[in-house]
């Protein structure tokens, strides 16, 4: 593993280099290049590995051959679980977004917040009292595997691909802005260095990649949020009296973000629900030693990303008064093409400019840094995830009805990482102009549709079969695919057609709904053989869930 | 210089000790003894080899165009590409006065007909050290293996003069019991087979009145009296014959069989094995310690892949564990309890009592404390026996590993539900159990429990799994060896190598419910299972093999317990250096393998 961090690094840093060179002999330098900036940044992302390998390595007991065989603390835990889930979208989203709509933007704070309680009391303990770490594990438990299998992974798949192009538009956009390159130049390296890093940092101790990252963005951001509140003397009053002053009163009230009530149901819908339907994050209570731990860490790391969602509310308005119409900052080609300041690189830089207008450029190359590994981590433990379901639940599974060997399967595995790797930059070259807090919104409506009914019925509903699992959960898929195509989003904006067909930005509602019925519906007129034994079974799993004994174990105390 | 001197001169370079006493008897017969005076050219492009040179005195210079390309001198030879190919590019000049050996072309191509010496001169390079590896092995013999044939049993010889019958020195023959008739003619020896007769007088219609000389075959192989038994066994080996007639000088002493030889060394094990089961007490057990060692080192030389010296070994050690087991456990307890052993003796990998890890399982509803006194015992005499104790206390004296069927059931419940490092490590000593006495029902049952326990645990398993990875391997990025600097540049090849892919095999083994014990049968059932291809499972096996025979050997030579996991790779032989180098890269594999398979990277 040693050899493989090593090469690992190599290229990361050698790709930065050429990321560099190219942009001193590219003729297609669309701004001044920031050299302090560039500087600090390939000196933090360089040393945020360095950090990273050594964590990883200092775990490493020489002494012992079953030492560390406790697994992570909760506390830990709980913050790679942050790590995980504050990703560029989160980061630069969110601020873009609070940036660009003001109070709207904490919609989407609160809505990936309150995912957490539901993680935390339905999914958390059981999932790890079954031993289970994927929503196809978990499903098949008393379900048929071929055709459970065969969902859960395409659900998996449908909502990492969402997730990855959220990532690939916040870091394409990012490198973009930091070396001056095209938008699909930096879309395309980014995409290359990310399969780079899964393929031969697929050995690194993730968990510390993203201990570390998280400590390195809640820093940054505090800093950030001070720097902001400092200037105003630490009064929300006299920030928000200035933002208003400067984008009038509309940013401290609900607004065109989610103007009428479907839309706003639908998005809490998606972002409570689809969090625990995130392929990435449910992976995470692997880690910990025991059911007492899983609950430390979700409820750790609720508290870090709660924290984190406050401060990423102060620095989007951090961003209106200190970046907003800040001439240091403006996009001049794009304003006298279509008025309004637009900042560059877009709404979804406004914190990288923040973190400039605060700190200089040390601290620009520090938050950009920061930023670009989170990218990374949060990038890689998704394409793990998809990966896996590809590897494990279709071929191994289904396609090998359980024949294959292991070494094909981790060829597979790999196949599959650079072939999600092409179709997000691919993806993130077309959704170029979306924010990216929105892209992040449509992954978790589809894990809200898919994923966590069949997940969440599964444990808790004896009634559930395979027949209703998998057609309702093909249902809700089906309707949340087909609703975020049909929607304005994807329909007019990146397909550009006139009109939506559907003409609702978030298909949540509309799909979690038909999810549920479908699979209550085709469960309950479910009379075969199959289904009786499958509901026969529920008991010992559920026994098992909530105990952690096996029910074999449990008759005997 | 005597003729037997100069013989030892030929003998003692090698390949020519390869040759059979016959052999070398029929090329000193050929060599010339030639004197060169300084400056003589003896080969060149256009001064073609005619004879095959070995320097007894002085020295010869190599010449590649201008340059010295070779210097050779006593003891040395040349040249025999310019033989064998009819042409070399070099000059061979005598540098200072020489005296030498002279092997004609003919004879010298001749003897190239035995597949040793033509493999010596035509084999590459790294075949050649592969070569002088076996020599480094065999040069390890032990007195054991050095005995002589003197000391081993010989059939009488059924010697009959040249003239006489058939139908009479087949009588003889009969009388005597033997396998072979000699044929004496003088001072010639030559030799009659059952299959001589067979071709000659019963379906080559030879009378039997005939002389018995007639169906005879000469050249008679022969082995003196005071020679070793190994060499016994190579002249056996490279003749592809199946006996020796035995001289002592000119004299016929009787015929080695080589069945008569192989049992010797192989039935070595086999009478520990009975000396084992007559033993009446521990120190009649005690007396048996030092053949153990004996075998191991013996096997070793003679070329015995490690795993199945082990498995040898192993067999016998767990004989002693019966024994013992029977000596302290009365007779009425015996089918109400088991005795379990653990860890490397439980895989059958223990070859050098490094360790050892026991328990003993009693029926559910019988008195645990019965077994407290016996056990003690049994411990005492393990002890006695020279069975280091366990450093963890896992050993039948301790109660915790002295428990009845509930009780190991409790505690598999306990391991499932905790990853604690202890119970990790408790967990994966009890994998290995193998049952040596008793009744090895209830072993069967409490696998079967742990492996429904087990069953879809993938988070337990993983934290399991991931100790492979708490060793770097000592590889580092361009191929070489990492060593350890306060090791006095050693590396661990117990930490970097065995550990990883024997604890890994033994998670994968958990989580499919392999009964196996020994490594490279569960890789073989993992293979069996589809868990792994087929190339990679042999790829492993080889890796551990290599790993494993490197391993006995450091263990043999060290002197403290404590260094014997670690090794020089500097004292390895190239050959050696790079098959370890290969077995790094294969675990390095096989810890990527895991780390996919149990997704350790969520979990380190």
């Amino acid at each position: 593993m040693n050899n493989m961090n090593r090469i690992f690094l190599f290229l990361i840093l050698g790709s930065i280099a050429v990321l560099a060179s190219g942009t001193i002999e590219g003729e297609i330098v669309k701004q001044a290049l920031n050299v302090p900036a560039i500087v600090m940044f390939v000196i933090f992302v360089g040393a945020t590995l360095g950090i990273t390998y050594w964590a990883a390595k200092r775990t490493k007991s020489a002494k012992d051959f079953y030492t560390a065989g406790g697994g992570i603390t909760g506390f830990q835990n709980g913050m790679a679980i942050a790590g995980d889930y504050m990703s560029a979208a989160s980061f630069l989203g969110i601020s873009g977004l609070v940036y660009a709509k003001g109070y709207d933007g904490l919609i989407y704070s609160i809505g990936f917040l309150v995912g957490w309680p539901i993680i935390l009391f339905m999914i958390a303990e059981p999932l790890r009292n079954l031993g289970k770490y994927t929503f196809a594990d978990v499903a098949s438990y008393r379900l048929k595997q071929t055709p459970i299998r065969t969902l859960a992974a395409s659900g998996s798949i449908a909502t990492v691909i969402l997730y990855l192009i959220a990532q690939m538009v916040g870091s394409g956009k990012l490198i973009q802005l930091l070396f001056g390159l095209q938008y699909e130049v930096a879309v395309i390296l980014v995409g290359v260095l990310m399969i780079l890093y899964v393929t031969f940092g697929g050995m690194l101790a993730t968990t510390w990649v993203q201990i570390i990252k998280a400590f390195l963005l809640l820093s940054g951001a505090t800093f950030m949020a001070l720097a902001v509140m400092a200037h105003y003397d630490f009064s929300f009053g006299s920030l928000f009296a200035q933002a208003v002053e400067m984008k009038g009163l509309a940013v401290m009230s609900p607004g065109g973000l989610v103007s009428d009530p479907i839309s706003a149901i639908s998005l809490a819908i998606a972002l409570m629900f689809g969090t625990a339907g995130l392929p990435h994050i449910l992976m995470r209570f692997f880690t910990v030693g025991d059911a007492k731990e899983a609950r430390k860490s979700v409820f750790y790391a609720t508290g870090f990303i709660g924290y984190f969602y406050i401060l990423t509310f102060i620095i989007g308005f951090g961003a209106i008064v200190m970046v907003f119409k800040n001439p240091q900052y403006l996009d001049l080609a794009k304003e006298a093409v279509s008025g309004g300041s637009p900042i560059l690189g877009g709404n979804n830089m406004a914190a990288i400019h923040l973190s400039h207008a605060v700190g200089g450029d040390f601290f620009l190359g520090f938050i950009s840094a920061v930023a670009f590994a989170t990218i990374l981590a949060v990038v890689s433990g998704l394409t793990l995830a998809g990966a896996s379901a590809i590897s494990h639940d279709l071929y191994a599974s289904v396609i090998k009805k359980g024949k294959a060997d292991g070494m094909a399967e981790m060829r597979v595995s790999k196949i599959a990482t650079v072939i999600l790797g092409i179709i997000a930059i691919i993806m993130g070259i077309m959704f170029e102009k979306q924010n990216i807090a929105f892209v992040v919104g449509l992954a978790f409506a589809i894990a809200a549709s898919a994923n966590f009914p069949i997940l969440f019925l599964s444990m808790y509903w004896k009634n559930l079969t395979t027949r209703g699992a998998v057609i309702g959960g093909s249902i809700g898929l089906a309707t949340a695919v087909a609703l975020v195509i049909l929607g304005p989003i994807v329909w007019v904006q990146i397909l550009g057609n006139a009109e939506a067909i559907f003409p609702y930005k978030y298909p949540a509602l509309f799909s979690v709904t038909a999810a549920f019925i479908g699979i209550w519906f085709f469960s309950i007129t479910d009379k075969s053989h199959d289904a009786e034994a499958e509901r026969e079974a529920f008991e010992a799993q559920y026994i098992r869930s909530q105990t952690g004994i096996g029910a074999e174990g449990a008759s005997e105390h | 210089m005597s003729i037997l001197d100069q013989r030892k001169l030929i003998e003692s370079i090698h390949p020519f000790e390869l040759l059979s006493s016959n052999e070398l008897d029929s090329l000193m017969k050929k060599i010339d003894i030639a004197y060169y005076a300084k400056d003589t050219l003896l080969i060149s492009k256009n001064l073609p080899s005619i004879v095959f040179y070995i320097i007894i005195k002085g020295s010869v210079q190599e010449f590649k165009g201008d340059e010295v390309h070779n210097v050779y001198s006593f003891g040395d030879f040349f040249d025999a590409d310019a033989l064998i190919y009819g042409t070399t590019e070099g000059r061979f000049v005598v540098e200072e006065e020489l005296i030498c050996y002279e092997i004609k072309k003919e004879d010298f191509l001749e003897l190239m007909l035995n597949k040793k010496i033509q493999g010596y001169f035509l084999e590459d390079f790294i075949s050649r050290h592969k070569q002088l590896k076996y020599q480094d092995v065999a040069s390890d013999l032990t007195p054991f293996l050095m005995s002589k044939v003197s000391e081993i049993f010989l059939h009488a010889a059924c010697v009959a003069s040249a003239d006489a019958t058939i139908f009479d020195a087949l009588k003889k023959q009969e009388e005597l019991k033997a396998n072979v008739i000699i044929v004496q003619n003088q001072d010639d020896y030559m030799i009659v087979t059952d299959s001589d007769l067979r071709k000659k007088v019963l379906l080559g219609r030879v009378s039997v009145e005939a002389q018995i000389s007639e169906i005879a075959t000469k050249g008679l192989i022969t082995i003196d009296v005071n020679d070793f038994l190994f060499n016994a066994l190579l002249i056996m080996t490279h003749n592809a014959i199946k006996r020796l007639v035995v001289m002592d000088g000119k004299k016929i002493l009787g015929v080695l069989e080589q069945l008569d030889l192989l049992s010797y060394f192989a039935n070595h094990s086999h009478l520990v094995a009975v000396q084992i089961d007559k033993a009446k007490n521990v120190d009649d057990l005690k007396k048996l310690q030092g053949d153990l060692k004996n075998l191991i080192v013996t096997l070793r030389a003679k070329g015995v892949k490690v795993r199945y010296i082990t498995k040898l070994v192993s067999t016998l050690n767990l004989k002693i564990y019966k024994k013992v087991f029977d000596m302290c456990v009365p007779t009425s307890l015996q089918e109400s309890c088991t005795l379990l052993v653990m860890g490397s003796e439980g895989r059958e990998e223990q070859t050098i009592k490094t360790d050892q890890d026991n328990a003993l399982v009693v029926k559910d509803g019988v008195d645990l404390e019965l077994f407290v006194e016996p056990m003690t015992q049994l411990n005492s005499f393990l002890l006695e026996l020279g069975f280091p104790p366990c450093s963890g206390d896992v050993m039948v004296s301790n109660a915790y590993w002295r428990r009845d069927v509930k009780g190991f059931k409790a505690l598999i419940n306990e391991w499932t539900g905790s990853m604690s490092d202890e119970s990790a490590q408790n967990l994966s000593i009890f994998l290995d159990a193998k049952c040596v006495a008793g009744n090895r029902t209830l072993l069967d049952e409490l696998k079967s429990y742990l492996f429904d326990n087990f069953h879809a645990r993938d988070d337990v398993l993983a934290h399991i799994a991931k100790a492979i990875l708490n060793f770097e391997t000592p590889l580092s990025l361009f191929s070489g060896f990492v060593l350890e600097k306060n090791h006095s540049n050693k590396l661990d090849l117990k930490k970097g190598g065995t550990f990883p892919i024997v604890h890994g095999v033994r998670t994968l083994s958990l989580q499919y419910g392999i009964n196996e014990t020994n490594t490279i049968e569960r890789i073989k059932a993992l293979n069996n299972l589809g868990v792994i291809d087929k190339t990679f499972a042999s790829e492993l096996i080889e890796s551990f093999d290599t790993l494993s025979a490197i391993r006995l050997k450091a263990m043999l030579k060290a002197k403290e317990l404590q260094e014997s996991n670690y090794i020089n790779p500097q004292e390895l032989s190239k050959v050696q250096r790079d098959l370890l180098k290969d077995s790094f890269k294969i675990i390095n594999k096989f810890k990527k393998f895991m780390s996919f398979h149990f997704h350790l990277n969520m979990v380190v």
